[in-house]
Parts: C-alpha cells; structure tokens; sequence
C-alpha cells in the first residue's frame, strides 16, 4: 500500500450513449482520488474531439 | 547506523519509481505545500494537482493516528507490464500527465458506470511513501 497515484477522474460524456464507433466518449470531471499504483492497467490513449470542450475518446484502434 | 537499519528494512518493490521532484513529511505538508504553490501559475495542472493533494492525502490518512510518513513525489513509474506513466509538467520541456486506464473493485463496480470494469482517469501525481519510525533516528 505504499505506491500510491494521484487521479483526476474521467467519466462518460453521456449516460444514454457511452461509445462512439466503439470507443468510450468521455469528459474530464474535477474528482480526484488517491488510488495504489497496483489498481492501474495500462497506459490508455485519450484524444480530444476535434473543435468540442471537454470532450474526449478513447483510441481503441490504433496505439 | 541509520542508512544500516533502513537499508534492512527495504523491501522489494514491483514498481520502479523514477526521477524524484519532492520529498515532504505528512505532518508539515500544508506547509510545504502552499510555499511550492507560489512557484506556478495558478491555471497550470501542477498548481491545481497541489490544491488537490492535501485534500487527499488527508483522507488516505485520516485512518492512521500517525502521521510520521514520508512522502515522496515522483514524475514517472514502470509497471509490471513495462509500462511508463508519467505525471510531469517537464518533461523534456513539455507537461506530460499520462491517461490510464484503472481497474475498478469489484464490489464498487455497481456505483459506477465503467468500461467492462475499467475506469479512466488522468495521473496528476505519483507517490511513494514511507512510515518513519522515530526510534531508529535515535542512536
């Protein structure tokens, strides 16, 4: 318990429609949280949207 | 005497923690804290990670009655699987804050809406802490 993260969170843009072309579409919120560094999988590739705000997808396709 | 018995008591761990920014006790974060917050521009993702910190680490704590840990903040960790995340706001002269991807537990995996139990979230910072057991320092 001694490798710890700091994490802003992100979260689904939409509730009624969570992927885009099978990629989850998502939104930066202000939620952080400490979590152990064993709780982290993988780096992810998150691309903004283009000419949106807050507004992301994550890259399932190419890495 | 010190580096003897601290060496003894190091265990091994899975993760490499890499290029060390900070070191701080808990019980004088604040402080430390708001003299690093002078040092950058208030909308930089590291200022708004630091208001963020104490907040958490607080809480991460708040189970313990001690508060003799040392914590110290890193830019970058490998993983098991070889991965690197970065959390750094110079990193070649660039910020790099990696995305990950985080495996949620399982019993929490109803509150939240997930990706097939993952959730993703933006590292602000990495850190490893250490409980300082003052009666080592006594010779």
């Amino acid at each position: 318990m001694d490798n710890l993260a700091l994490i802003r969170w992100y979260d689904f843009k939409s509730k009624r429609n969570q992927y885009h072309y099978g990629c989850p579409r998502l939104k930066l919120t202000e939620l952080y949280n400490i979590v152990n560094v064993e709780a982290i999988k993988n780096n992810v590739h998150i691309i903004p949207r283009f000419d949106k705000t807050n507004d992301y997808l994550v890259n399932k396709y190419i890495f | 005497m010190l580096s003897s018995k601290l060496k003894n008591s190091k265990t091994i761990n899975p993760f490499k923690f890499t290029n060390l920014i900070w070191t701080f006790g808990l019980n004088n974060a604040q402080e430390f804290i708001d003299h690093r917050l002078k040092n950058y521009r208030p909308n930089s993702k590291i200022y708004s990670g630091l208001e963020h910190l104490l907040e958490y680490l607080t809480i991460y704590f708040s189970s313990t009655n001690q508060n003799n840990y040392i914590i110290n903040i890193y830019s970058s960790v490998t993983l098991e699987n070889g991965s690197i995340i970065r959390a750094t706001d110079n990193f070649y002269g660039k910020a790099w804050y990696s995305n990950v991807a985080v495996a949620m537990d399982s019993e929490e995996l109803f509150e939240y809406l997930t990706d097939k139990g993952i959730c993703y979230g933006q590292v602000q910072y990495l850190l490893y802490f250490f409980f300082l057991d003052f009666k080592i320092l006594i010779f």
